[in-house]
């Protein structure tokens, strides 16, 4: 993805999900440079915004509160929603617990972890093993 | 008996801890204002924001009720209403919109 210019889009943006995430998580998941929206008049709270274009070729808006957490993701009309989503979540390596709201009729791609994915720890077998290899070495 | 709405749509709040000088504002014009989110895409045009619900306690704010629908593509909790949307005023075309309110609850930073 990149930052995109703002002539890139000469039309508004409405709603397709939402997203809840921490502010660090925003930068990993979105690494473009956002502007600082600060003017009470212009976001609910104070707020991040970007014009983001993914590697798909699709724009995508995103507002970011730093209050509630919450990402707004927004498409412009003529973009099909549910080809939106698969492209975005092929390059953002998002869990779908993350999302709070999709619009009605977009289908979250299957493939998409629905937590966070780590190396499972497994202790006890562990144990075990090293339990049998004391008895082993007593015989 | 449930005592009467005081207009078709709301409870909405602002939050108004970074500008304290909104409620004031609101209370006098009896208006909430918006302009476009950012210029960060040109096709971004004005629109009021707001947080859905009531006012929740101890939030610097105003709490209101409006006749104006909310845009129906919002995202939930996200209420807003954009220019040219029936019966959003345009103050300044592209630039500052508003909606008339009645507000419900005022809390003044102490």
């Amino acid at each position: 993805m990149r930052r995109a210019k703002p002539n890139e889009l000469s039309e508004n943006a409405f709603p397709v999900m939402t997203v809840r995430l921490t502010e660090a998580e925003l930068e990993e998941w979105f690494p473009v440079p956002f502007d600082e929206i600060n003017d009470p008049w212009a976001a609910p709270e104070p707020s991040k915004g970007a014009l983001v274009k993914l590697e798909a070729g699709e724009y995508v808006v995103l507002d970011y509160g730093r209050e509630s957490n919450q990402l707004i993701v927004r498409i412009p009309t003529n973009l099909n929603a549910s080809s939106f989503i698969a492209s975005f979540f092929r390059e953002v390596p998002m869990p779908r617990a993350r999302v709070l709201w999709h619009r009605a009729g977009v289908r979250l791609p299957r493939n998409v972890a629905a937590k966070s994915v780590g190396i499972a720890h497994k202790p006890k077998k562990r144990a075990r093993i090293s339990a049998r290899r004391e008895q082993h070495n007593k015989k | 008996m449930a005592s009467p709405r005081p207009a078709r749509f709301g409870p909405f709040h602002r939050r108004s801890h970074h500008n304290p000088s909104e409620n004031e504002l609101i209370v006098r014009s009896a208006q909430v204002w918006g302009r476009p989110r950012g210029n960060y895409f040109a096709g971004v045009i004005p629109c009021v924001k707001a947080w859905d619900g009531p006012l929740p306690e101890g939030y610097v704010g105003i709490e209101f009720y409006t006749d104006i629908e909310p845009d129906p593509w919002s995202a939930p909790g996200w209420p807003e209403w954009n220019q040219g949307r029936p019966g959003v005023i345009t103050l300044e075309r592209n630039e500052l919109v508003a909606i008339p309110v009645v507000v419900t609850m005022r809390h003044d930073a102490e």
